[in-house]
């Protein structure tokens, strides 16, 4: 390679770093420093934060029950998630499942439903289980299980598509079909470890579920943050307990950085997806087990759903969803309607933008020509310092980050009330399922082809054109589809910084919700249904629009 | 690639086209000036209150409403001195202290502070106005309590009874404000509240995170598995209103004995920059316009005595006789220690 070709790979990677660096100063950085700062004065009659201060929450007898019940709680959550989820997308990627895209787009669903809901769901199998409300901790774990299976199920899928060069030289060499199937998903570590510790955070981080049916029984960090700077006003305690939270994300995020295949790690480029060529027919009992299952993680709560949103008291009836047109907030607010529209149009613009700063971020790690994602042994802390900022959002409070944002967005520029803050707030949130989307692929670029375009005289535009785009676009898609559906269906954050005027759907519901009688419980979930199918149709298109025509990649 | 050129384009231009529509839906530069309500999510003004009002002031209405009114209180003391909004309603009782020493209200007491009865004015420094109250209590579901003969129990200290075992659902006190007038209530009038929740406790009682997920998870008159729940004395006329006609007797009877006040207030926030029209706000809401829209805007009573309740609370929401009356300081000064005991016990 000669020194040319490393000058102009530089460029680009200098672009992304400014664009990561710009977004997630302005949005994650700028925020936590704010709020950092503001905690050591005096607040709301309570003293600033100290060493003394910090030493006692850390030795607290409560916050080692709190770390714990987060960890056992979160740990739990990411088991139950990957065990049903790989074998899920498993299933997805090589079952010939008739009606695959239907299905894929179905499990991206229940990842927009309000955290209201899906406990309602879980109560209700409990209920019919004869065990309603005893078991919180396991009621948590299946909550996050209804939420996040689908998302470890359409990350991973793409992974442990095709056969795979490596697949099919092991059946040559006489292994058994199962054991040459083996080799991919050992070869798809990286990326099941990247959708595990999306999982791990999400349930982390997870608030309105926990809190719903974990009552007082679970209290995790991401409640007792909220607890302190909310009921108590204790800004120094939920610094503290945030900076904590944070350790744990870090770790998670390392834990999963180190996942390597595990297997013939120097060939690993050779697993490139093949194309239009997918591995031998099998429909059968692999396509029935993954309909079934995925249905069974989907058809729970999205029927009770459904049905919920037809019923008013004991009447069948289409009232719900005609009084979406009409009915507004709570008190003459501005409609369900125009909230409904508005979310969608916010979640756009916060996805797009999460999709540019999280690929900045990924690109600034590492990019082609430099070891790719993935870069030299020397340089591996760069590339997962990028990420694992861009995936700190993630692992941050949402009640620290609301209250950052309208620290640092309150004075010069006055950004409350406005859409931007809003919008802003969603795209920090959705920021992580970029990145931990497109990052696995990047690392699966093989660094020989876009070498070879180099020595072909190949431009650095149309390397990226030519090598990477199609490698990274298909992970790229499903990250978007369920940056969109976060940004979609995001309360945490965005309830501190949203107004009335900018009330998003999700909003309107938690509104809706904590009004009594039928009719707003109704209008609730009918919304919620709307919101869901909007996600489904919205990832659907994506799907359409933004993976690549399936050609032969040579 | 031309594949994602088109893509691309259909995606800038709507990101483009949203901007404008982002920029443009700010309020104009002309027409009325904007008065802003800083409050919780859920607080409602009546529409026709409201125009009349907008016309009166000549004003423009906004509410800057998000979260709930710690979520509130939080925020606004963050901006304490750089507000924003003019006027601040919705911290409670159990706020109280936490919003005086946040130092983001200036004082200011209306004319018709007198209408008000003296349980009500619990702020003497004169920045926070007392405009609503409602009583905190448990609620029964008659039908259950009927179907198996068993009757209603009478107060805080029956809810120990092992009849009533595993038939209550409380919002915790943590994270949920009716739960925390409930625990204040405890500690108010039970000689030994520690005993009283170890008790409680033992009688299998079901703490949940909100106040929704109390009423429309665990309550029977929602479908759940709980009988008694820890909500309001206007749940039931909340119920026969929001039914929209399904219902015209609730399903839910108040144990009066069991009620505690909680009073809200209204003040103007340090900073604003139209402090009159602020303080004619705060008028507004202890006008008699205002105060009678309540009960059916928020489910709360007038704190001024001289208005009428709508017939729909003068049948269904009993003015408990003698509520319990949390001091305010009291909270202030045990809140931590309550939670953390709550916690330690229930947990």
């Amino acid at each position: 390679m000669s020194r040319s070709v490393l000058a102009t790979d530089r460029a680009p990677r200098a672009a992304a770093a400014t664009v990561a660096a710009v977004g997630l100063g302005l949005g994650l950085i700028w925020p936590l420093v704010a709020l950092a700062v503001r905690s050591t004065r005096p607040f709301a009659g309570r003293a600033a934060l100290s060493l003394d201060g910090v030493t006692q929450v850390l030795a607290d007898p409560r916050t080692r029950r709190v770390l714990a019940t987060t960890l056992l709680q979160a740990g739990w959550s990411t088991a139950v998630c990957l065990a049903i989820g790989v074998p899920l997308a498993w299933g997805l990627a090589r079952g010939e499942v008739p009606g695959r895209r239907a299905l894929e787009v179905l499990l991206s669903v229940p990842f927009v439903l309000p955290s209201l809901v899906v406990a309602a769901a879980v109560l209700e199998l409990g209920g019919l289980l004869g065990r309603r409300g005893e078991h919180p901790l396991v009621a948590v774990v299946a909550a996050h299980a209804l939420f996040d299976v689908g998302l470890v199920a359409r990350v991973v899928a793409p992974a442990l598509q095709g056969g795979g060069r490596l697949e099919e030289a092991a059946r040559m060499l006489g292994r058994g079909r199962a054991r040459a199937a083996l080799v991919t998903l050992r070869l798809a570590v990286p990326v099941v470890a990247a959708s595990g510790v999306l999982v791990f955070l999400l349930s982390v981080t997870s608030f309105g579920v926990v809190l719903a049916l974990g009552g007082d029984a679970v209290t995790t960090l991401e409640v007792e943050i909220w607890v302190r700077a909310t009921r108590l006003l204790d800004l120094p305690g939920a610094a503290v307990l945030a900076t904590l939270q944070a350790g744990v994300g870090l770790v998670a995020l390392a834990v999963a950085q180190r996942a390597r295949p595990l297997a013939l790690a120097d060939d690993r480029g050779a697993v490139r997806r093949s194309a239009g060529r997918a591995a031998a027919p099998r429909p059968g009992p692999t396509a029935v087990a993954t309909w079934v299952v995925g249905l069974a993680v989907v058809a729970a709560p999205l029927g009770a759903l459904v049905v919920g949103s037809l019923r008013r008291g004991d009447r069948w009836t289409l009232a719900n969803y005609g009084d979406l047109l009409t009915a507004g907030l709570p008190g003459g607010g501005p409609g369900l309607a125009a909230s409904l529209g508005r979310s969608f149009g916010f979640a756009v613009v916060a996805t797009v933008v999460a999709l540019v700063v999280g690929t900045a971020a990924v690109v600034a790690g590492g990019a082609p020509g430099g070891g790719l994602g993935r870069p030299r042994p020397g340089r591996r802390g760069w590339a997962g310092g990028w990420r694992s900022l861009a995936t700190a959002p993630l692992g941050t409070s949402a009640a620290v980050l609301g209250l950052g944002w309208l620290l640092a967005f309150g004075t010069t520029p006055d950004l409350r009330g406005t859409a931007l803050i809003v919008i802003g707030a969603q795209a920090v949130v959705a920021l992580p399922l970029v990145v931990q989307a497109v990052g696995p692929a990047l690392d699966r670029v093989d660094p020989r082809r876009w070498e070879a375009a180099a020595v072909a005289g190949a431009s650095v535009a149309r390397r990226w054109t030519e090598v990477v785009v199609p490698m990274v676009a298909p992970a790229a898609v499903v990250g978007a589809g369920f940056a969109f559906a976060t940004a979609l269906g995001e309360v945490g954050a965005v309830s501190f910084v949203a107004v009335d005027d900018h009330a998003t759907a999700p909003i309107a519901l938690a509104r809706l919700l904590s009004r009594p009688g039928e009719a707003s419980a109704g209008r609730a979930v009918a919304l919620a249904v709307v919101l869901a199918a909007g996600a489904g149709v919205a990832v659907t298109l994506a799907d359409r629009v933004g993976r690549p025509r399936r050609r032969p990649v040579r | 690639m031309t594949a994602f050129r088109g893509p691309l384009t259909a995606l800038a231009s709507v990101v483009a086209a949203f901007g404008l529509v982002a920029c443009g839906d700010g309020p104009g530069s002309s027409g009325p000036p904007t008065l802003r309500i800083v409050t919780y999510s859920s607080y409602v003004i009546d529409p026709e209150v409201q125009r009349s009002v907008e016309e009166r002031l000549g004003v423009r209405l906004e509410l800057r409403a998000a979260g709930d009114a710690g979520e509130m209180l939080a925020k606004a003391a963050l901006s304490a001195g750089r507000p924003e909004g003019d006027v601040i309603v919705g911290i409670d009782n159990t706020l109280m202290g936490r919003a005086l020493a946040a130092d983001l209200l200036e004082p200011y007491r209306p004319a018709a502070l007198g209408a008000v009865p003296d349980e009500l004015r619990l702020d003497d420094s004169g920045r926070l106005t007392p405009v609503d109250w409602g009583s905190v209590c448990v609620d029964a579901d008659r039908q259950w309590f009927a179907d198996r003969e068993l009757e209603l129990p009478p107060d805080l200290d029956d809810l120990l009874d092992p009849r009533y075992r595993g038939l209550l659902v409380v919002p915790s006190p943590v994270t949920s404000s009716p739960g925390l007038v409930f625990l204040a209530a405890v500690h108010a009038t039970r000689p030994d509240p520690e005993a009283y929740l170890e008790r409680l406790r033992e009688n299998d009682v079901a703490v949940v995170g909100s106040w929704d997920d109390a009423w429309y998870q665990r309550y029977t008159v929602s479908g759940g598995d709980r009988p008694l729940v820890v909500s309001y004395a206007s749940s039931p006329p909340a119920e026969v209103h929001f039914s929209e006609g399904a219902l015209s007797e609730p399903r839910s009877v108040v144990l009066e004995a069991t009620c505690a006040r909680q009073v809200e207030f209204a003040g103007v926030l340090r900073g604003t920059d139209q402090p009159q029209l602020a303080r004619r706000l705060v008028d507004e809401m202890l006008g008699e316009e205002w105060q009678a829209s309540l009960p059916l805007a928020n489910f709360v009573e007038p704190a001024r005595a001289d208005v009428a309740r709508p017939e729909l609370f003068e049948r269904f929401a009993p003015r408990p006789a003698d509520p319990v009356e949390i001091d305010p300081e009291a909270v202030d000064v045990g809140r931590d220690r309550w939670i953390e005991q709550w916690r330690t016990v229930m947990e």
